[in-house]
């Protein structure tokens, strides 16, 4: 997976691409780091670069919602691919993130 | 390895202090009893707890056979049996391919050791022998066989456990004698596979007799997979022998399994569930799901995807499960599956996908009430090997 982390201005973009599994907790805690750092209350995830999410992968976003949610910061996920959206839609993850085409 | 007092007492003065060498035991091969001294002083000065000696290679090899040695020193000419004679038979015996064998080569007759290297020495020393030359070549080779035996004795240790801790996990899943049991009972013919792709997993199924006419199925699987996961498969079979399911529809069970399980679980750790309870009297499926690969009923020719998204269990206090009842008539098979049937890869590195596992049913299912292998034999002609994630199938079909 590779990641991008650009501060808009309401709040944080971040931009993944590739495989998103297991072997990705260890760069995806610097992603969390940033939502610790940020301003703003918004932060988008731009998926339409990003192939596969697995279960860790699903994972590392809940981690990323657990720490936005005490800043008020909403978390967005935004553009996934047709695979990717499918996946996001049988964990039901619109119900605990804003999902946007 | 200990690193006491004793040890160090005798050590070189000025010479860094690395692993203690007190466990070790070295043996010297030289024929002159002034070498075997001047020899044995420095590896006292080394630090070594052992030191044993012989006189010719023959008298080496026994001395060898006889107990464990971690390095060798040897000299080439003496008498019976030479230094080279010695080190090939060493090296013909495969429990001592790695016995770092240290030849005292001269330079008159062997300047660059090339016939010790070929006999099989480790290493050189050359004559007349420098006192923190051998010294330094000694404990490098000590050092490498200590971090060697080290790695391999934790290496062995790991596969043991994971070996013990795999067969426990595979105690968790009906075995054959059970599925068979459990199948002529409720009319029905039960097929699993369960294949965790390292040692251990995070998946995990099992079946409940609720009553003559009606059967539970459970697939559940842990994110991540390896020993994280497996242990957490340990913990929701605990959780399921607390609390089981007999008296609940499927929704309301599975909510009483997530609460214990959103303490239980670190956030980002959560478990994709599918419960179905089969009825064999009223010819139906009822089930509730949280996030699992959409199950797939195979009726009369016609395979329809079932409905199982939701909230995976461990996420949040208030799960939004799918609950669902469909009609179950005789011929009719369902086949559960983890996320690693439809993530695999084919040989374009393309997902198999729904599409992908739809096509291979419909090519597998036929009429014979054994489906399962088929499906799976195809499924791995088209994929690659090895699999990313816990494989873990099951098929029940009416008869």
């Amino acid at each position: 997976m590779d990641y991008a982390v650009q501060t808009a201005a309401d709040g944080l973009r971040v931009t993944l691409a590739g495989r998103m599994t297991l072997v990705d907790h260890e760069k995806f805690r610097a992603v969390v780091e940033s939502i610790e750092r940020m301003q703003g209350e918004r932060c988008v995830f731009d998926l339409s670069g990003l192939e596969f999410v697995d279960s860790s992968g699903l994972g590392m976003f809940l981690i990323a919602r657990d720490v936005a949610l005490p800043k008020n910061v909403e978390i967005e996920l935004f553009g996934a691919q047709e695979s990717v959206r499918r996946i996001l839609q049988i964990a039901k993850f619109q119900t605990l993130f804003r999902v946007t085409p | 390895m200990s690193g006491g007092a004793d040890s160090e007492k005798g050590a070189f003065p000025g010479a860094p202090r690395r692993i203690a060498f007190g466990d070790f035991r070295v043996l010297i091969v030289d024929d002159s009893r002034f070498n075997r001294e001047i020899l044995s002083r420095f590896m006292h000065w080394v630090g070594i707890g052992g030191v044993d000696f012989a006189t010719n290679g023959q008298e080496g090899l026994q001395q060898l056979a006889a107990r464990h040695y971690d390095l060798v020193l040897l000299d080439i000419d003496m008498p019976v049996m030479d230094g080279l004679a010695m080190c090939r038979q060493v090296r013909t015996n495969p429990a001592w391919a790695d016995l770092p064998v240290l030849m005292q080569t001269s330079s008159r007759s062997d300047p660059a050791g090339v016939k010790c290297f070929e006999a099989g020495a480790s290493d050189i020393l050359a004559k007349p022998i420098n006192p923190g030359e051998c010294m330094a070549r000694v404990r490098l080779h000590l050092e490498k066989q200590f971090f060697f035996r080290n790695l391999s004795d934790f290496h062995r240790r790991l596969q043991s456990d994971l070996k013990l801790a795999r067969n426990m996990q595979l105690s968790l899943i009906p075995d054959q004698r059970a599925i068979t049991a459990a199948g002529l009972r409720h009319g029905l013919s039960i097929e699993g596979r369960f294949e965790p792709s390292d040692e251990l997993g995070g998946d995990f199924w099992t079946m409940f007799d609720l009553d003559e006419n009606r059967l539970g199925i459970l697939a559940a699987d842990f994110s991540g997979h390896g020993i994280s996961a497996a242990i957490n498969t340990f913990r929701f079979h605990t959780l399921i022998e607390r609390i089981p399911p007999h008296g609940y529809e499927p929704a309301a069970w599975l909510t009483m399994l997530n609460r214990p399980l959103k303490d239980l679980l670190p956030v980002g750790q959560f478990a994709t569930c599918f419960y179905g309870i089969i009825d064999r009297a009223a010819g139906t499926l009822r089930y509730a799901a949280a996030g699992a690969p959409s199950p797939l009923l195979y009726c009369a020719g016609k395979s329809t995807l079932l409905d199982a998204s939701g909230l995976m269990l461990g996420v949040s206090n208030n799960p939004l499960l799918t609950a669902d009842e469909v009609a179950f008539p005789q011929g009719t098979s369902l086949l559960v599956y983890s996320d690693a049937v439809t993530e695999a890869e084919d040989r374009n590195g393309h997902l198999l996908g729904e599409e992908g596992l739809l096509r291979l049913v419909d090519q597998t299912f036929g009429t014979d009430e054994k489906r399962l292998a088929p499906f799976l034999a195809a499924f791995d002609t088209v994929v690659q090997r090895p699999l990313a994630d816990d494989l873990t199938a099951i098929c029940i079909s009416r008869l």
